[in-house]
Order: C-alpha cells, then sequence, then structure tokens
C-alpha cells in the first residue's frame, strides 16, 4: 500500500503536466478527414491550444498546415504528450519508443485491446509492462481522450468542445461524454476536464479523482462507472477527494439485465451495487440514480455551496406545482421551513389577500416580476430557511423575463441556494436564458428540482459527520488461522459447525453451547449434562437449510424426547436428501427466544469484506430489510447500520416492549468486521439467528454459517 | 492353487477397474508378476482389428500386460446388441473359451486380478456371474462394495454366505471422510466376528470421480474455444448458473474444482465463475461467448466448452459423464496407488494367496 500512495502523490504532482502539456505529439495524425488521427489534431489545434504541436506521420510532410515529423525521435524538443491513434498492433512499439525518449504521458485512442479477446488482453498487458518500465503514465486504450476548457486543449476526438466551468467530469463510457458536452453547451454548464478512460489500463478513475481533488479549476468531480479496477484504492480516493469538493458517483448495471450488459462491455465482475453505496457512503462521496441527476446535481454544485441545512421554502404561483414540489422535498429528505413571523409580515405586505402566505408560498398566477422578487428577498432574509425553490408556471400575467432578472439580482446577493423550476419550454426560453447567464440553476420538471436539493444537502450532511475509527478488539487470532488453514488443507470450501463456533468463539461473539452426537445415547448424555430444554438440529454438509426439511426440532424437555427426536432427525433427513452425508445432530442448550437478527458478510470483488445485518431467521428472505458497510466498520458505522434498518422500531421497543440490547449487537457487527479483515480467507458468514434480548442481556448466536477459500 | 482373484461388486461403478490397477501395480511394485482379465466386457473398441473392452485394455496397459494377450483380456461382451443374440441362442463352449483365455493369461503370472461384470449376478445369461467365473477357475472372490450407511453391513454378509469358500473379504470404496473410524472400527470388528475379512476402505476422494475437461468436451460434442492446454484438467463438480452475478458468486465460492454451465449469452455469471475456483465453463445454446471473456478464460487457463445443448440437457449429459469416468488419468492413478498402499490390506491379500512377500527387484 504504501507503494502505491507513493505512486499517486508522485502523479499528484505532476497532475499539472498532464492536463497542461507544453507540447502535444499526435502520433497517427492524417490529412484523411474521415480517419481519427485527423480529428484529433484537428480539434487540438481548432482547441486554441498554446503549446507546440507536432503530427507524426512517416507518408506526410505536412497535415493541416503543420509540418509532420516521421517518427517521434525526430521531434527537435521535448514532448510532453503524445495522442496515438494507430492500429493497436504496432501500439507497443511506439509506446516504448516515447518511453525512451521520457515521454511523461500518453493517451491511446486506439482501440483492439483486451475488449476484442485474448489476443487484445496480450496486447494491453505489453502496454502496461512497457509503461511501468519507463515510468511513463498511460491513458486509455481505446478511450474517448481528454479535455481540459481552461488550457484549452481538446486532446479528443469530441468534434465540440464544452463551455469552461467547474465541473470536472470521468466517464468510463467516451460517448456519454460527447453527449454530456453537447448537453452543456445548451444549459451553459461548463467543465473544466474531461476524460474519457477507455480501458483503463494504467490511469484509473482512482488516478483522475485525485488529479481533479487538487485541480484549482474543479469545483465538483462528477463520476460514470460502470466498474472500478481497484475497489479499495478508489474508496480511498473518494475519500481523498470528498474532503476537498463535492464528489458525485453515477454507476450503472445495477439490475441483472445492467449487469449482463456491463458485463460485456467491461469484461470485469462489477461488485455488488449494496458493495458501491457502502463504498461512496463511506468515502463521503454522493451516489445518483440517473444520468439526469449526475448531469443537473453537478450544475447545482458548480453554482452553488451546499445549503447550510434541510428547511427549504418554495415559492411558486400556483397551487398544484407547490404541492407536487412538497411532496418531493419530503421523499428527498428535506423540510418545508416553518416560516418567521417578521418574514410573514412582510410578505403580507407585498402580496395581495388570497396568496398563501405559508411555506409554499404562493404568489398566485396574476403575479408579476415585482411580486415574486419582494416575496423571495422576504424569504431569503427569514433565518430558518436554508435554501429556496422558485417555481414559475406561463399564465397569462406572468412575466418570466422580469422574474428571471429579479432573481438573478437576489441571487447574486446571497449565499443560500436557489434552484428554479420556470415549467415550460417552448414561451420560457428567453427567461430560462437569463436563469443561466445570471448563474441560476433552472430544472425543467419541479420534483426533479427538489431531488437535486436534497442531493446538495446530502453533501452538507456527509462533511458534518464526524469521524470515528474502526476498534481493535483483543482476540486469539491464531487459534482462527489454524482452523482455517486446516479446513483448507482437507479442501473444504464449507465449514463444519464446530469449525465455525470455534472461530466465532475466538472472537469473542457468544454462541450457544452445543454438542454433534453420533448415536441418541451420546446425544442424551450431553442434554442431561446441560440440562433442559435443548434444541437439536440435523448436521449435514448438504442440508444448507434445515428448516426446510424439519431439520430442527426446539424445546426437547426430556431424555426419552432426545431420543425420539434422534431418530426422528435422522429418518427425516434420509427422506427428504437420500444422499446426504449425515455427520449427526447437534445438541444445543435452548436459547430462549429473543429477537431475531442476522449478521452476515460477504466478500465483494471489488470492494472486499461486505458487512449486512438486519432482521433475520425467516424473516430475512421476505422483508429484505438490510443494510451494509465496507469493513472495518467503526462505532458509529456499526450504529447507523442498525439504525438504517426499516423495523429498527423492533429493537428499540414498541408498544411496551423493552428495548433490546442493542450495544451487544453493534458489538457483534464491530467483532464480525474484525474477523473479517483479519482472516481474507473467510469469503461468506451469516450468523442467522443472533438472538437478541432485553438491554443488558446480551445476544447469542444460535446458528451460523461459512464459506472459505483463497 | 489358484492366482485368480475376482474383484466383484453388488452395483455398477463401483470402482473395480481403479482398485484392479491399484492392487496390480502395488503387487508388481512388490516383485510379483501380475496378470488381468475382464471375462465380460461392456464397451468394445478395435485394437489392430482385434476386440477388446475398452476398460480392460487400458488397465492391461497400465499393468504392462503382454499385447499378445489381447484378444484374451474380454472373450465375451454383454450390451445391446449382444444380449438380444443370446437370448435367441445361448453361446456355446463357454467355459472351455474362458478357461483357455485364462490359461494364457496366467501362464507367467503369479496372480490373475479378474474383474468383475457390472455387479455379482451380471453374466449369468452367459453363465459367466461372478460365483459360475470363481467356480470354472477356482479363483477367490473380494467385494468391493461403495459405502452405504444402511446397506454396506447386510451386502458383506450376503456376499460372505453366497461365495462361500471363495469369499475372501470386502473392501469398503467412497467412505465420507468422517465415516472412516467407523469403517475401521466398529464395522471392521463386527464383521470379523463374522468371521469376515474387512480387507481396507478407501474414503471419498472426489479425484477419483473426476473426469478431464477433454473428456466432458466430447460427451458434450462441445467445442473446446480456448485454453485447449488445460484439456487434461480435472473437474470434480459441477454447478449451474441461472441466477443474478451477486447470487452466482456466493454459490460458485462453495465449491472447487468444478465446472459450471450456464448460458453463453450470461457473460456475468461466466465472469463469477471465472473469479472462483473454476476448471471449466460449458456454454449452452450454442452462444459464441463475448470476446472479452473467452480473453480473460484464456488468461486464467480456464477452457470455455460451447455446446449447442441447453443447460437442462447439457446438466443431463455433465452428470452422467461423471458417473461413468475412467480411471485414465496420472493424477487418479497416483491417488489410487497411495489408497492401496496405505488402505488396503496387501498382506494378507498375499497370505490367503499363498503368495510368499517378495522383495521387489
Amino acid at each position: 500500500m504504501g507503494d502505491r500512495s507513493l505512486r499517486s502523490n508522485d502523479l499528484l504532482g505532476r497532475a499539472g503536466n498532464f492536463f497542461e502539456p507544453k507540447s502535444v505529439a499526435v502520433i497517427g495524425a492524417s490529412s484523411n478527414p474521415s480517419k481519427v488521427g485527423h480529428a484529433i489534431l484537428r480539434n487540438i489545434l481548432d482547441s486554441g491550444y498554446k503549446g507546440r504541436v507536432f503530427p507524426v506521420n512517416p507518408h506526410s510532410k505536412e497535415i493541416l498546415g503543420v509540418k509532420a515529423q516521421a517518427s517521434v525521435s525526430e521531434i527537435p524538443v521535448p514532448v510532453d504528450l503524445c495522442v496515438i491513434v494507430i492500429p493497436a498492433r504496432a501500439v507497443p512499439g511506439v509506446l516504448d519508443e516515447c518511453g525512451s525518449l521520457g515521454v511523461p504521458f500518453c493517451v491511446v485512442i486506439s482501440a483492439g485491446f483486451k475488449e476484442t479477446g485474448f489476443e487484445g488482453l496480450k496486447l494491453e498487458r505489453e502496454i502496461i509492462e512497457i509503461a511501468r518500465k519507463h515510468g511513463m503514465r498511460v491513458l486509455g486504450p481505446n478511450c474517448l481522450g481528454f479535455i481540459n476548457t481552461n488550457l484549452p486543449i481538446n486532446a479528443s476526438f469530441s468534434r465540440i468542445m464544452p463551455p469552461t466551468g467547474k465541473v470536472g467530469m470521468i466517464s468510463q463510457s467516451g460517448a456519454i461524454c460527447t453527449s454530456l458536452i453537447d448537453w452543456a453547451r445548451s444549459s451553459s454548464c461548463g467543465f473544466s476536464k474531461l476524460i474519457s478512460l477507455g480501458n483503463s489500463c494504467d490511469l484509473t478513475e482512482s488516478d483522475f479523482v485525485e488529479m481533479l481533488a487538487v485541480d484549482k479549476d474543479t469545483r465538483v468531480i462528477s463520476l460514470y462507472v460502470e466498474g472500478v479496477v481497484d475497489g479499495r484504492r478508489f474508496m480511498e480516493a473518494l475519500s481523498f477527494a470528498a474532503e476537498k469538493k463535492p464528489v458525485i458517483v453515477y454507476k450503472s448495471g445495477k439490475t441483472l439485465a445492467g449487469a449482463k450488459a456491463a458485463s460485456s462491455h467491461t469484461g470485469s465482475l462489477a461488485g455488488s451495487q449494496a458493495a458501491y453505496q457502502a463504498a461512496c457512503e463511506r468515502s463521503g462521496a454522493i451516489m445518483v440514480d440517473s444520468l439526469a441527476e449526475l448531469f443537473d446535481l453537478s450544475r447545482a454544485f458548480a453554482l452553488m455551496d451546499p445549503p447550510k441545512g434541510n428547511k427549504i421554502a418554495i415559492l411558486t404561483n400556483a397551487g398544484g406545482p407547490g404541492i407536487i414540489t412538497a411532496d418531493a422535498c419530503e421523499k428527498a429528505g428535506l423540510y418545508l421551513a416553518g416560516l418567521e413571523r417578521k418574514t410573514i409580515n412582510r410578505l403580507k405586505q407585498v402580496l395581495p389577500p388570497a396568496a398563501g402566505l405559508h411555506n409554499p408560498v404562493d404568489v398566485l398566477g396574476d403575479a408579476g416580476a415585482q411580486r415574486y422578487t419582494e416575496a423571495l428577498e422576504a424569504l431569503v432574509s427569514d433565518e430558518g430557511v436554508d435554501a429556496l425553490l422558485l417555481i414559475l408556471t406561463p399564465q397569462a400575467m406572468t412575466d418570466a423575463v422580469g422574474t428571471a432578472r429579479g432573481v438573478v439580482n437576489v441571487f447574486s446577493s446571497t449565499d443560500k441556494p436557489i434552484i428554479c423550476s420556470f415549467m415550460g419550454r417552448d414561451s420560457l426560453s428567453e427567461a430560462v436564458n437569463v436563469l443561466q447567464n445570471g448563474g441560476v440553476l433552472n430544472i425543467d420538471y419541479p420534483d426533479h428540482a427538489a431531488d437535486i436539493l436534497g442531493g446538495m444537502y446530502a453533501r452538507t450532511v456527509l462533511t458534518k459527520r464526524p469521524v470515528s475509527v474502526p476498534p481493535r478488539y483483543s482476540v486469539d487470532f491464531e487459534r482462527v488461522r489454524a482452523v482455517i488453514l486446516q479446513c483448507i488443507e482437507k479442501g473444504m470450501t464449507q465449514l463444519d459447525l464446530e469449525s465455525c463456533v470455534e472461530i466465532l468463539g475466538a472472537y469473542g461473539v457468544p454462541t450457544a453451547a452445543y454438542h454433534l452426537s453420533e448415536s441418541a445415547e451420546e446425544a442424551v448424555e450431553f442434554a442431561e449434562a446441560i440440562g433442559y430444554p435443548v434444541a437439536m438440529k440435523i448436521v449435514s454438509p448438504q442440508v444448507l437449510h434445515k428448516t426446510d426439511i424439519g431439520g430442527v426440532v426446539l424445546d426437547i424437555s426430556s431424555s426419552e424426547k432426545v431420543e425420539q427426536t434422534f431418530e426422528q432427525l435422522i429418518s427425516r433427513t434420509r427422506r427428504h436428501m437420500p444422499d446426504a452425508e449425515i455427520l449427526g445432530v447437534a445438541v444445543q442448550k435452548m436459547v430462549p427466544r429473543g429477537r431475531e437478527i442476522i449478521v452476515g458478510m460477504t466478500r465483494d470483488p471489488q470492494f472486499g469484506p461486505l458487512l449486512m445485518v438486519g432482521f433475520g431467521g425467516i424473516y430475512v428472505e421476505a422483508f429484505k430489510d438490510t443494510s451494509f458497510r465496507i469493513a472495518p466498520v467503526s462505532f458509529t458505522e456499526a450504529a447507523s447500520m442498525l439504525r438504517e434498518l426499516k423495523a429498527f422500531s423492533l429493537l428499540e421497543g414498541i408498544r411496551g416492549e423493552k428495548r433490546a440490547d442493542i450495544e451487544s449487537v453493534e458489538d457483534v457487527v464491530l467483532r464480525v468486521s474484525q474477523l473479517a479483515c483479519d482472516h481474507p480467507e473467510i469469503l461468506e458468514m451469516d450468523i442467522n439467528p443472533l438472538m437478541v434480548y432485553n438491554a443488558g442481556d446480551g445476544c447469542v448466536c444460535v446458528d451460523v454459517r461459512m464459506t472459505i477459500g483463497r | 492353487m489358484s492366482k485368480g482373484i475376482i474383484i466383484a461388486s453388488a452395483e455398477r461403478y463401483s470402482g473395480k477397474s481403479s482398485l484392479a490397477v491399484g492392487i496390480g501395480l502395488e503387487l508388481i511394485d512388490r516383485g510379483f508378476k501380475i496378470g488381468y482379465m475382464k471375462p465380460v466386457g461392456s464397451y468394445p473398441v478395435r485394437i489392430d482389428q482385434r476386440k477388446v473392452d475398452e476398460d480392460a485394455y487400458y488397465i492391461a496397459n497400465s499393468l504392462g500386460i503382454d499385447e499378445e494377450l489381447i484378444p484374451d483380456l474380454s472373450p465375451f461382451f454383454l450390451n445391446w446388441d449382444t444380449l438380444n443374440r443370446y437370448m435367441r441362442k445361448r453361446p456355446s463352449l463357454v467355459e472351455e473359451k474362458i478357461r483357455a483365455c485364462y490359461e494364457r493369461i496366467s501362464q507367467n503370472a503369479d496372480l490373475v486380478l479378474i474383474e468383475g461384470a457390472q455387479n455379482f449376478v451380471h453374466g449369468k445369461i452367459l453363465g459367466l456371474s461372478a460365483v459360475e467365473v470363481a467356480a470354472i477357475l477356482e479363483a477367490g472372490v473380494l467385494l468391493l462394495d461403495t459405502f452405504n450407511e444402511e446397506l454396506s453391513v447386510d451386502r458383506a454378509l450376503s456376499a460372505a454366505e453366497y461365495f462361500s469358500d471363495r469369499f475372501l473379504g470386502v473392501i469398503l470404496n467412497w467412505v465420507p471422510e468422517r465415516r472412516m473410524s467407523f469403517a475401521e472400527n466398529l464395522f471392521k470388528r463386527f464383521l470379523e466376528a463374522e468371521g469376515i475379512r474387512m480387507l481396507g476402505a478407501i474414503p471419498a476422494d472426489r479425484i477419483l470421480r473426476s473426469i478431464t475437461v477433454g473428456e466432458l468436451a466430447a460427451s458434450l460434442n462441445g467445442n473446446l474455444i480456448c485454453a485447449r492446454d488445460k484439456a487434461e484438467e480435472l473437474v470434480e463438480n459441477m454447478m449451474v448458473g441461472a441466477m443474478g452475478q451477486e447470487q452466482a458468486l456466493r454459490l460458485f465460492r462453495k465449491q472447487a474444482n468444478k465446472v459450471v454451465i450456464t448460458g453463453g449469452d450470461r457473460p456475468d455469471i461466466q465472469l463469477a465463475a471465472l473469479e472462483t475456483p473454476t476448471k471449466s465453463l460449458i456454454l449452452t445454446g450454442g452462444h459464441i461467448p463475448t470476446p472479452i471473456v473467452v480473453g480473460q478464460a484464456e488468461e486464467l487457463g480456464v477452457p470455455i466448452i460451447v455446446v449447442d445443448y441447453d443447460t437442462a440437457t447439457a446438466v443431463e449429459k455433465v452428470d452422467q459423464a461423471i458417473s461413468q469416468q475412467k480411471v485414465h488419468h496420472p493424477k487418479k492413478l497416483e491417488r489410487i496407488r497411495k489408497y492401496v498402499k496405505e488402505l488396503i490390506d496387501v498382506d494378507t491379500i498375499l497370505d490367503i494367496m499363498d503368495l510368499p512377500p517378495r522383495m521387489s527387484g
């Protein structure tokens, strides 16, 4: 890890060189306008780039009026950046030449690498080798390139340049970049940097997140990803950036159909949606659910600081949109502010008697620019209002352009965010232009505007979070290590109950005492020793869902019953699963009923151990009331995992029921978190049910399953 | 004194061929000359125009049996067409033929291992069930029994009664790891009290029931499209992928050395399988997988088999192929030799056959 952070620090120091090259070579530049090599050169020249440009093509003397070089070696000055647009097979040779000349950065636009199969994959590996050998950093291959609007330079094959602005965009899809640029031009949204990642063979999303984090022209970092190269590193990069500015992540491939499509596109296991969610939560990045939200929230952060709180005022000239927006606010985690008396008095003075003076404030359909502006001023100066949503519907008396001018004025004199929703398009385009030119965000639909404000507030919450670190318990690490190695040695993938219980015990997770008996006599002997009542369960590696075959019997209170139950369990298993290997019957001290919780862990291919808690027993499959975090978790995270459950109130105790021992569950979560981090061989784990008792009485793990592997 | 030992079983696919090779090689190591035959064959192949049972030929080869003896290895066959023939007209001179073959095979051997037919009554139509072969050749009978909690003990008792004086003893096969101590203690003590020899117990070892990727491809008429150099890898288990990627990953982690069967149009499941210990991917529906998956499989050395069958049919075929796998793999051979050396009471077998121990030469 030390090595990696060094490398990235080194990269951060040189980020300026990547985005601001003093000289650029385009290898594979072409005079044929239908070639990408032509488009790239033309784009660089047209973008107003002030540095030196060298087309490289052994077959041309001059391209687009610039003298062409036969090879990189013949360029008379040191080259800061090479953009490579030649057939894939020729890329390694050229890259090696660039490396030998000390070129620090290359962008490989060419396709034909891992996306095409094994031969392509080998070529891509070769590129990585060459880059490492020379200490050269490579963007791509199979990408659109990048744009820096501040320099400016358009080192991509996007024909158009976006306006200069504050959004730093990183996208795994080049095509999405081109569409965002197009949208941006019509909505006066500007970008600082735009990077298309392509196959991310060397420079990855994490590198660019860090580079944009320290980029003074970037105010908000916006990411579109289908999967990431290294989940843990991604989290570190997000945390680093989110400390400095808002980071918004849109991850596609969430559904079965989407994951199928993403798999054939990127060729990597994306990791679970829950893991991405948890990774963003941990790092302080904001995760969005649609491309529209990614774009609009980026615009919002580019123009405004997030609100200080979640008290919103809605100003409208119609009742319907006010109600729609109020609904949307609540869904987005926002509250309608209760207005101060002095605000209401002020509104009374500027609004007609029929107007709605309480939030949402309705200026009525005949409101002109002045009435709107005065009401807006009154609301902005209310101490209890953190942000404003201004809605305008085009009615007969509406002065949209005048209102827009008024809004721009008020906006420029306050630090509270104001989002407008001028509802319509045809008659409102001029007014919307006024808003956009004045730096005011306009969103077509008012409910979507509320979502965007909700996204901004999420940033406020994230920046106010207390910092807490994962605890370290004193545990018997070596014992667990020995059990795991022994099981791996035997070729086991699913651990037997004995090993699971031993492992949990070594990490201080309370488990119910049990004995694996091979005969009815043995079962009776143990039951007598621990005292009645007892529970009995069939133990067989093939029986995964014991209750399905009647493999669990509870509350057995005599030796005769134990004997009977033993026989019953064996014959039930034989009947349902004649081929199952029966290891015996576990006799367990009957634990009293409590509230049943599940604590689970699955090792995500990208992010590592993903912890889960939920309501357990047979309910886990019915309600799917679960929450996730990436291990290791801190006290605060363990606490919030439980509090995120919809049925959390069941633990707090409702209708006279006592509060459950919530702290003991948090303790188990923290211990499982440490176990998962200490022993990477544990791939999956389910403690289900964890029986939780009333406050002070603790909890106990009744059943557990683990899958191991290397 | 006869030199023949018949390895008989109560069920087919009990591991008779493996045990024959294992005991044979162990005895060769100890300096004995070993003969081998399988009076009733199942799958005839032609070797230089000579008809021989496929398994028997392989085993004879492993034991270094003289090529000249090929026609004697499996003089009779029972399969669909010969059975129809024999039901219309029973063959004559069966005894004479068997005896003649056996004599040629045993001429230069200290001991002849005789592999029984599918089970110990099979071959009766020819007069060649285990008890009859034992009488003709004056051979002893060894019962190889696939361990079954409820049935093994009764099969051993019945076999002892049925084969009477010719019965040599019992070897248990496919005993679950956890039941080995039961087999070696209570089970053994019980049989010995009944006057029945227990000559060893072989644990359930998935490698012995594994199949090579190449054999799988052949049994499915499939097309191996990458990592062809891994066609000799052994597959022990099969899993089917028809869920989401996350569930697939959780499931696939639960088994090692497996083949995963899934649709050719499910790159998400294919990638999940490649993330876990997987020996091969069988892609159904005739879809050629996306190049990016093929590239990764090639790099990881996981062969992809593309088949035209739908997933349900492919599962059935693979299941069949795994249950009928052969001992023909160096890794399996090595395993069975180890078990024979460590767990089979070869000294007692030699003692019964009146063969004094020799030092290997």
